[in-house]
C-alpha cells in the first residue's frame, strides 16, 4: 500500500498500462526507468511507417493532388461531373480520403505492434499538444500523417524548442490555424488588398502551446506575437514553409517585454519568438503539469511537476530528461487507476492484449454496390457510420479547398486511389481500430479544438462509453478469442492490478467469450 | 414516462464536428418548466433562396434562371412575396395554422471565410467572432435557466455536438445504442464493477437507458434514420427533458441542386411532422423548433446547376409556441447593388437574435445573461417577436 492506502502494483504492471500501451503476448514488458526511456530514444530513431507512401512519396504526390482537383474543378466548370444516382463523383475528394484512411490505419496498426510504448504513448500526447483536425481543409487530410511523422515524433526527445519550432512552422499546423489568411495590414499586401491580421496562430501559440492559459500574458502579448508571425506561410502548392516579406507587418513589435522585427522582417524574427515562447518559466511549467495530468493524475501531484521543471531548467529543455524526472519520481507510480484509458489507448490495449496481426487491422475493401442499392440514401448494414461518413466527405464540395491551382511541374509517377467502380471511396474503416475510434468519440486526428482532448475520467467513463466498449470488446473476442483460458487471460493483461473480485467475476463467467468480454470491459482494463 | 432516466451523468466537451453520419445523435438537457425547445443543426450551408423564394423580387429569376421558381411553376406562395418550395409541401398545414415561420437573410457574425468548419463553430459556439468561445451556446444556456439547479442527465452515446458540449450536464443518446444482453450477462458486469462506482453509475445509466430505448423502438431495428431521431426527441421531450438538439446533414448543393436538395428538405419536413405526431397537443403547444444554419449560399447559381458558399441565410421556426404564418426579418433585396461583396444575400438579422429569443421567451433567461454568458457581446433586442405572446 502506498501513502494515501492505494495498492500498489509492480514496476512492470504500472510501466504496461500507465506509461506504455499494455502487454500484449511474448513482448517483455520493461522494468526500468532506463527500459523506458530506451523505447523512446529507439521510437525516435525508427521510420514512420505512415503516411503510407513515406515522406518523400507523400510530397511527392502533391502535383497528381493538384491535378485531380484542376479536372474536377473544369469538371464542374462543363458540367461533366460523374453521377452515380443522386450522388456526384469528385475523384480529388475520394483519393484524399482514400490516403487519410490508408494513413489512419498504419497509425493504429504501428501503435499495436511497436514495443515501444512509452513512446507511441508520448507521440499521441505531443500529437494532441499540438493539436490539427482533418476536417478542416482539404489539405490537412493529406498532411496529418506526413507532419506527425517529419515534425512531431523525431523531435520528441529532443529539446522542447526544437519540437516547438517543427511543429509551428509545419504546412498543418499553419493551415489548421489559419496562418495563411494573417496579413500585417501595414505591409506592402496588406495596404494595397486591405488585408489583415488573423490571431488564431498566435492566441493558441501562447495559450496552448507554450505559456498556457494562467501564463501571465495579455491581449496585446497575442496581438503583438501576430504581427511577428506575419509573414509567416505556406507554399500551397509544395506545403513547404515559406516567408513572404511583402506581408509581414513592419516595425518593431514587443511580446512579454522583448522586442522583434523592425525595419527588415525575415523568418528570424519568428524564430526567436519561438525560441524564447520555449524558455518562458510559465511553458515549463504548463507543459510539465499537462504531461503528469495526461499520465498520472488529473489533480497533479505537485511534487512530481516541481521535479520536471527543476530537470527542464537543467538541461534547457531536454525532453528526455524530463520524462526521466517524472519516471524516477516515485509518486509517479503510486495511486493506480486514477486516469481512464482514452478510446484510442483502450483500442490499442485490447488489439494488444489479444495479439490482433497487423493483416486484421487494415481497412477493408469497398466492394461496389448494385445501383439500386448504390442509390439508397440509408445503408442499413455493416458499420453505417463510417461508410457514411466517407460518402459524405467524398461529395462534400469545400470551397475552402487549399490545393493551389498554380505550379504544377513535371510529370509524376504518383498514382493516387481511384473510385470504386461505382463511384465511392474504395476503402472503408476496419471496424476494430479506425471505426472503433469513430464510435467510441474519439476519432483520429479529429480533436474537438485546438486544445485537444479531454483528460478527465468523468468524460470518458460514461453510459455511452461503456456501452461501447462492451460492444467493441465482444466483436473483439468473437473474431480474435480463439481458445484463450479467460483466467489465464485476466492475469496475462492485468498482472498484479487485478483484483480479487475482478478475477472472481472473470472466472465465473458464462463462456470463455464472456470472461474475455469482461476482463477488456473491466475498470483495471479501462483505468491506469 | 422516463421516470426511471434518473441518475446523473456528465459528459464533457467531447464533440466532433466531422465525420458525422446523416443524422446525428441526438443531444438532451432536461430543465424546468414547460416550455420546450429543439434545435436542429442543418449542416453544409442549406440555400435559404431555394426553401423560401423571394418570388417578388425580380432579381431573383436573372440571378438564378434554372433554380428560380414561380408560383404558375408550383412555387407554394406564402404572402405574395415569397414562396415555399414545393420540395416541402408537407409544412404548408403548418403554415397555414400559424405553427410555421421563417426568418430570412439572417446570418451569424461570421463573414467572408464561407468555411463549413468555421462557419459551424461560429453557428454553435455562439461567439462574435471565430474562436471566442469553445463551448456550445445551448450548453452555456442551461446555467442560465433560471431554478435549473435539479438538472437530470444521461448520456447513451459518445460524441456530443458543440451546440450543447460545455460544463452544464447534457445527456447524449444514439438512436443506435444497444446493450443488447441476456439478464445474465448484466448481472456479471453489475458484479464487475459493484466495488467500482464510477463504473457502476455508469453501466447503470446504460441499463437504464437501454431500457428505455427498448420501450420507444420495440424490436423495430433501431437506426440514425430522421424519423427515428425525431421520434426519440418527442419521446425525451414528454418527459423530462425540456431541450434537444440534432443535426440534419446534406445541404451542401453545389452540383444539380434541384435533385441535391431533395433529400435533406424531406428530412427537414419529416423531423418537424415526426415531432409534431409524437408530441401530446399540450406539449406541443409549449414547443419551439428552431432549425438554422451556419450560412447560407451565393445569390447567383453556379455552372453546375448548383449554389456555392455564401452568407445570409435562412432559420425555421416552428412549433406551437412560435408566432408563425410570416417570413421575418428584413428583405435586403437582390439587386446588385445590394448583395454582400456582390454574390451574397445581405444579413439583415444577426442569428443570435433569434435565438436569444427564444431561450429568453421559452425559459426566463435574463437578458444580462444573453449579452454576458449565451452570446458575449450581444445586444438583445427584447421587442423580436418570433413567438406566440
Amino acid at each position: 500500500m502506498d501513502r494515501n492506502g492505494f495498492m500498489t502494483n509492480s514496476i512492470g504492471t504500472i510501466a504496461a498500462h500507465r506509461f506504455g500501451t499494455g502487454p500484449r503476448p511474448g513482448e517483455l514488458p520493461a522494468g526500468t526507468v532506463d527500459a523506458l526511456l530506451a523505447q523512446v530514444t529507439r521510437g525516435v530513431a525508427e521510420t514512420c511507417p505512415f503516411p503510407y507512401d513515406g515522406i518523400s512519396g507523400r510530397r511527392a504526390s502533391f502535383p497528381a493532388f493538384r491535378s485531380l482537383y484542376q479536372s474536377y474543378r473544369e469538371q464542374r466548370e462543363n458540367g461533366t461531373v460523374r453521377k452515380v444516382g443522386d450522388r456526384l463523383v469528385n475523384p480529388f475528394q475520394i483519393a484524399l480520403n482514400t490516403a487519410l484512411l490508408r494513413d489512419q490505419h498504419l497509425k493504429i496498426s504501428h501503435a499495436v505492434q511497436s514495443p515501444n510504448g512509452f513512446f507511441e504513448r508520448l507521440a499521441a500526447f505531443w500529437c494532441d499538444h499540438f493539436a490539427v483536425n482533418v476536417g478542416k481543409s482539404s489539405s490537412i487530410r493529406i498532411l496529418v500523417g506526413l507532419y506527425e511523422a517529419e515534425a512531431l515524433r523525431p523531435n520528441l526527445a529532443g529539446r522542447f524548442a526544437s519540437l516547438l519550432q517543427a511543429a509551428i512552422l509545419h504546412s498543418a499546423m499553419l493551415a489548421y490555424l489559419d496562418q495563411p489568411k494573417s496579413v500585417g495590414p501595414n505591409s506592402p499586401v496588406g495596404r494595397k488588398r486591405g488585408r489583415g491580421l488573423n490571431e488564431n496562430l498566435a492566441r493558441e501559440l501562447i495559450e496552448l502551446h507554450t505559456l498556457g492559459a494562467d501564463g501571465g500574458y495579455t491581449q496585446d502579448d497575442v496581438r503583438a506575437a501576430a504581427y511577428v508571425l506575419t509573414g509567416l506561410d505556406h507554399d500551397g502548392g509544395a506545403f513547404e514553409t515559406v516567408y513572404r516579406v511583402a506581408w509581414a507587418e513592419p516595425g518593431i513589435h514587443r511580446v512579454l517585454g522583448r522586442d522583434y522585427g523592425g525595419p527588415k522582417r525575415s523568418l528570424a524574427d519568428v524564430e526567436a519568438l519561438l525560441a524564447d515562447l520555449a524558455a518562458q518559466e510559465a511553458t515549463r511549467r504548463h507543459i510539465c503539469r499537462k504531461l503528469v495530468v495526461h499520465f498520472i493524475a488529473d489533480e497533479p501531484p505537485p511534487e512530481i511537476v516541481d521535479a520536471m521543471v527543476a530537470a527542464w531548467s537543467r538541461t534547457d529543455g531536454e525532453l528526455i530528461e524530463v520524462y526521466r524526472a517524472m519516471l524516477e519520481h516515485p509518486r509517479s507510480w503510486e495511486q493506480d487507476g486514477q486516469k481512464a484509458r482514452q478510446p484510442f489507448d483502450f483500442v490499442v490495449a485490447g488489439l494488444r492484449a489479444l495479439d490482433v496481426p497487423a493483416e486484421a487491422l487494415a481497412p477493408p475493401a469497398v466492394t461496389p454496390r448494385r445501383p439500386e442499392r448504390a442509390a439508397m440514401a440509408m445503408p442499413q448494414d455493416g458499420t453505417p457510420e463510417m461508410s457514411m461518413m466517407a460518402a459524405d466527405e467524398a461529395g462534400t464540395e469545400d470551397a475552402a479547398v487549399e490545393m493551389s491551382a498554380g505550379g504544377a511541374n513535371a510529370a509524376t509517377v504518383t498514382v493516387l486511389a481511384a473510385p470504386t467502380a461505382d463511384g465511392r471511396v474504395p476503402i472503408r474503416a476496419n471496424p476494430l481500430s479506425v471505426g472503433a475510434l469513430q464510435r467510441l468519440g474519439q476519432p483520429l486526428w479529429r480533436p474537438p479544438s485546438p486544445a485537444g482532448w479531454d483528460e478527465e475520467l468523468s468524460v470518458w467513463i460514461t453510459a455511452a462509453q461503456l456501452t461501447q466498449r462492451i460492444d467493441w470488446a465482444r466483436d473483439l473476442v468473437a473474431r480474435f478469442g480463439d481458445d484463450r483460458d479467460p483466467r489465464r487471460f485476466v492475469k496475462a493483461v492485468l498482472g498484479d492490478a487485478a483484483r480479487d473480485d475482478t478475477i472472481q467475476v472473470v472466472s465465473q463467467a458464462s463462456s470463455r467469450e464472456a470472461g474475455l468480454v469482461l476482463t477488456l470491459a473491466s475498470p483495471e482494463f479501462n483505468r491506469r | 414516462m422516463t421516470n426511471e432516466i434518473s441518475r446523473r451523468t456528465l459528459l464533457g466537451a467531447a464533440c466532433c464536428l466531422a465525420a458525422s453520419p446523416v443524422v446525428t445523435p441526438v443531444s438532451f438537457a432536461a430543465v424546468p418548466g414547460d416550455n420546450r425547445l429543439v434545435t436542429i443543426v442543418l449542416r453544409g450551408a442549406m440555400d435559404g433562396l431555394a426553401l423560401v423564394q423571394p418570388y417578388g423580387d425580380p432579381a431573383l429569376p436573372l440571378l438564378r434562371p434554372k433554380l428560380a421558381l414561380a408560383p404558375e411553376q408550383g412555387l407554394l406562395d406564402l404572402d405574395g412575396f415569397f414562396g415555399l418550395n414545393p420540395l416541402a409541401e408537407a409544412l404548408i398545414p403548418l403554415w397555414r395554422s400559424r405553427e410555421l415561420g421563417f426568418v430570412h437573410a439572417i446570418s451569424t457574425p461570421y463573414r467572408s471565410g464561407r468555411s463549413h468548419f468555421d462557419g459551424q463553430d461560429m453557428l454553435e459556439s455562439g461567439g462574435a467572432a471565430l474562436n471566442d468561445e469553445r463551448t456550445g451556446w445551448l450548453n452555456r444556456a442551461i446555467a442560465s435557466i433560471p431554478r435549473s439547479a435539479e438538472r437530470k442527465a444521461i448520456d447513451v452515446t459518445t460524441t456530443s455536438e458543440l451546440i450543447l458540449s460545455g460544463p452544464n450536464p447534457v445527456d447524449v443518446w444514439s438512436t443506435r445504442a444497444d446493450l443488447d444482453m441476456a439478464e445474465d450477462e448484466q448481472m456479471a458486469f453489475v458484479r464487475l464493477y459493484r466495488n467500482d462506482p464510477v463504473f457502476a453509475a455508469a453501466m447503470g445509466d446504460a441499463m437504464d437507458t437501454d431500457m428505455f430505448s427498448d420501450r420507444i423502438y420495440g424490436d423495430e431495428r433501431r437506426n440514425a434514420g430522421v424519423a427515428a431521431v425525431a421520434r426519440l426527441a418527442a419521446g425525451m421531450l414528454s418527459g423530462e427533458h425540456r431541450i434537444a438538439s440534432f443535426t440534419i446533414n446534406g445541404w451542401d448543393t453545389h452540383v444539380g441542386q434541384e435533385r441535391t436538395f431533395k433529400r435533406p428538405v424531406t428530412d427537414l419536413c419529416t423531423a418537424i411532422l415526426t415531432l409534431k405526431a409524437n408530441l401530446s397537443p399540450q406539449v406541443w403547444r409549449k414547443t419551439a423548433i428552431l432549425a438554422i444554419t451556419e450560412f447560407g449560399r451565393t445569390a447567383r447559381e453556379n455552372g453546375s446547376g448548383g449554389t456555392d458558399h455564401g452568407t445570409g441565410g435562412l432559420a425555421i421556426i416552428a412549433g406551437g409556441a412560435v408566432a408563425g404564418g410570416r417570413v421575418y426579418g428584413t428583405w435586403p433585396g437582390l439587386a446588385e447593388t445590394a448583395l454582400l461583396d456582390d454574390r451574397d444575400l445581405m444579413p439583415t438579422t444577426d442569428l443570435r437574435q433569434l435565438a436569444a429569443a427564444m431561450l429568453y421567451r421559452q425559459f426566463d433567461v435574463s437578458v444580462s445573461a444573453i449579452d454576458n454568458a449565451i452570446f458575449p457581446g450581444l445586444s438583445f433586442d427584447r421587442s423580436a417577436g418570433y413567438l406566440r405572446a
